[in-house]
């Protein structure tokens, strides 16, 4: 087996006496999907944090492939690692093309144009998040759904290896979540990019992800294939809620239903 | 929105249009000069206030509504905040009290090719504009409005100070730094036009050398920093740049408002917000516009002259009102 693509040892991160994140490790395997699970307030979105270098008072090690976070400059970063951010609150005076074609900052110079090359990964990031109809269009008239596409195809335009999630389908209703799914899988297969995707919704991480990473309070409770959620006693653990396991048909992945507080 | 579909089109018209005021400007004033003035068919007189008066006048305007639009566009961006100007931040205020004390104390220390009082006038610029954004990224962060409260508090504060300042300085410190302040731009030569242009022009360099950071940064710093920006030393390199250019206009022209509120906004309505094209778009528009507030300051009771922040203010105030009504009412802007 070939070295994680990232691998965290001892990550620990706290403000004043709250410790965020409380010596966590783990790794994420090239062309795997992980899912990364808690509550509010687990530390998922500080985990991310410090995996984009928004936070660095951290203490422990991070790899992301092979080298160590801490000695990468920000483009070299980007270059291996792309994000999807959250929403709400954001304004984007550009037009989806503009928008897009911006995620190509870390392949350039300060003075060079924009290149043939980075033409080709536009187009392509537009095509592989389904939104070439709406490239002219401007950001601001799209509905949020339709945004939430266009962060995936500008995170794409990056061309980079590891793509990050915060909460792709949280303000989504059902059908645009499904649309998410379906275009994370199509990244998947087509591109064998390695995702890391922030949720609190199990069943999600069960449609999506083949390896799951858990947390409650900053520390890990679970590591390990999707399939092992199934066992009830693990959702109620990082919830503190009692699940059930609805099974269906052979093609659709069983259902998490959540019951009583454990 | 404002995404114009020939951006280089209107750059093009704008550039034309810069040209056109600058070179026509100089007629006008308390009095109209004729056009023969230029091949030097005309008085002594005539000649003597076109070139030694009106040419530098209306070459500092430009440069000093260049500087400050593009200053305000830049910490617009910065802030995402479109009231976010060198004036609600307190980097006007705290320029203007550095100026002043320097005034205060009657010094005439000059760096070589740098007066005293810009170097002042960027200290106390850099001062505010550091407190301020380290109250939008210390522990307890401030964020939308309350940065902007907390640059209005420090430039009520940098104002108070200032006038302390007056008031316990000797009459003759006292109605100097009072003239200065008006914001008026009564007598400039070229001496003023090169002690304004190097701050302009290193600004607007920096600016044009950092619009992809600025386009990202506007969309949000966790954006800027995942596609790659160094997003805490671009912004120190900005809030430096900027900081240096409101100074240096501040230091020779007094604090001129609204400025660096308006032009930005009318140059993205324009030609819209890609920093590409929106920040030649912004240094033009500025440039223009306080021409034009200069010249009519000066034309509209003759012989006095209003001072230009009367004019620019007068212009500003309800345009400022509007932009506020129209972000209320659930517009972005």
């Amino acid at each position: 087996m070939s070295d994680p693509l990232v691998e965290a040892r001892s990550l620990s991160i706290s403000v004043g006496e709250r410790k965020l994140l409380d010596d966590l490790s783990f790794s994420v395997e090239d062309g795997s999907s992980l899912a990364v699970l808690g509550p509010n307030g687990a530390g998922k979105t500080t985990l991310l944090r410090c995996l984009l270098r928004i936070h660095t008072r951290w203490t422990g090690q991070i790899n992301i492939l092979g080298r160590e976070l801490r000695g990468l400059r920000q483009r070299q970063l980007a270059r291996r690692m792309a994000y999807v951010p959250q929403l709400e609150g954001r304004h984007f005076p550009f037009s989806v093309r503009e928008f897009v074609a911006m995620s190509r900052y870390p392949h350039r110079d300060a003075f060079g144009g924009s290149t043939a090359g980075d033409k080709k990964a536009v187009d392509r990031a537009l095509a592989l998040a389904d939104v070439e109809r709406l490239a002219d269009s401007p950001m601001e008239i799209l509905s949020g759904g339709e945004r939430q596409e266009v962060l995936i195809a500008a995170a794409l335009a990056q061309e980079a290896r590891i793509l990050l999630l915060d909460e792709p389908t949280a303000f989504l209703d059902y059908r645009h979540s499904v649309r998410i799914h379906d275009i994370l899988a199509t990244i998947r297969a087509e591109t064998g990019t390695t995702t890391i995707l922030v949720t609190h919704d199990l069943n999600e991480a069960l449609a999506v992800a083949t390896v799951a990473l858990a947390l409650r309070d900053g520390r890990r409770v679970f590591h390990g294939p999707v399939s092992g959620l199934l066992d009830p006693a693990v959702p109620a653990e990082i919830f503190g809620v009692d699940f059930e396991v609805i099974h269906r048909g052979d093609n659709a992945p069983p259902l998490l239903v959540p019951g009583r507080p454990s | 929105m404002g995404l114009s579909k020939h951006p280089v089109k209107v750059l093009l018209g704008l550039s034309l249009l810069a040209v056109a005021a600058v070179m026509t400007a100089p007629f006008f004033g308390g009095f109209a000069l004729p056009f023969s003035v230029i091949w030097g068919d005309a008085t002594r007189m005539e000649s003597l206030v076109f070139w030694q008066m009106r040419v530098p006048q209306v070459m500092v305007a430009f440069l000093a509504g260049a500087g400050l639009s593009v200053s305000g566009m830049a910490f617009q961006a910065m802030f995402r905040n479109p009231l976010a100007t060198p004036f609600t931040l307190g980097v006007a205020s705290g320029a203007s009290l550095g100026a002043a004390l320097y005034l205060r104390a009657g010094l005439h220390l000059n760096l070589p090719g740098i007066p005293g009082v810009s170097v002042a006038a960027f200290l106390g610029a850099f001062a505010a504009i550091v407190l301020v954004y380290s109250l939008t990224t210390g522990r307890r962060k401030l964020s939308g409005a309350s940065i902007l409260l907390a640059g209005v508090a420090v430039s009520f504060c940098c104002s108070s100070l200032l006038l302390f300042v007056q008031y316990i300085s000797r009459v003759g410190h006292s109605i100097r730094i009072m003239h200065w302040l008006m914001g008026g731009m009564q007598v400039f030569g070229y001496a003023d036009v090169f002690n304004v242009l190097p701050f302009v022009l290193s600004g607007a360099a920096v600016l044009l050398y950092y619009r992809h950071e600025l386009n990202l940064l506007v969309v949000g710093d966790d954006i800027a920093a995942s596609r790659g920006v160094a997003v805490g030393r671009v912004k120190l390199i900005l809030f430096l740049a900027t900081s240096f250019t409101v100074a240096g206009v501040v230091a020779v022209c007094g604090p001129i408002g609204f400025v660096g509120m308006m032009m930005p906004h009318i140059a993205r309505l324009i030609i819209g917000s890609d920093h590409r094209v929106l920040t030649p778009a912004s240094l033009l528009s500025g440039g223009i516009f306080l021409v034009l507030c200069d010249r009519l300051a000066r034309t509209v009771v003759p012989p006095s002259d209003i001072p230009v922040g009367v004019v620019t203010a007068l212009l500003g105030g309800p345009f400022f009102l509007w932009l506020l009504i129209r972000r209320g009412a659930g517009g972005e802007a």
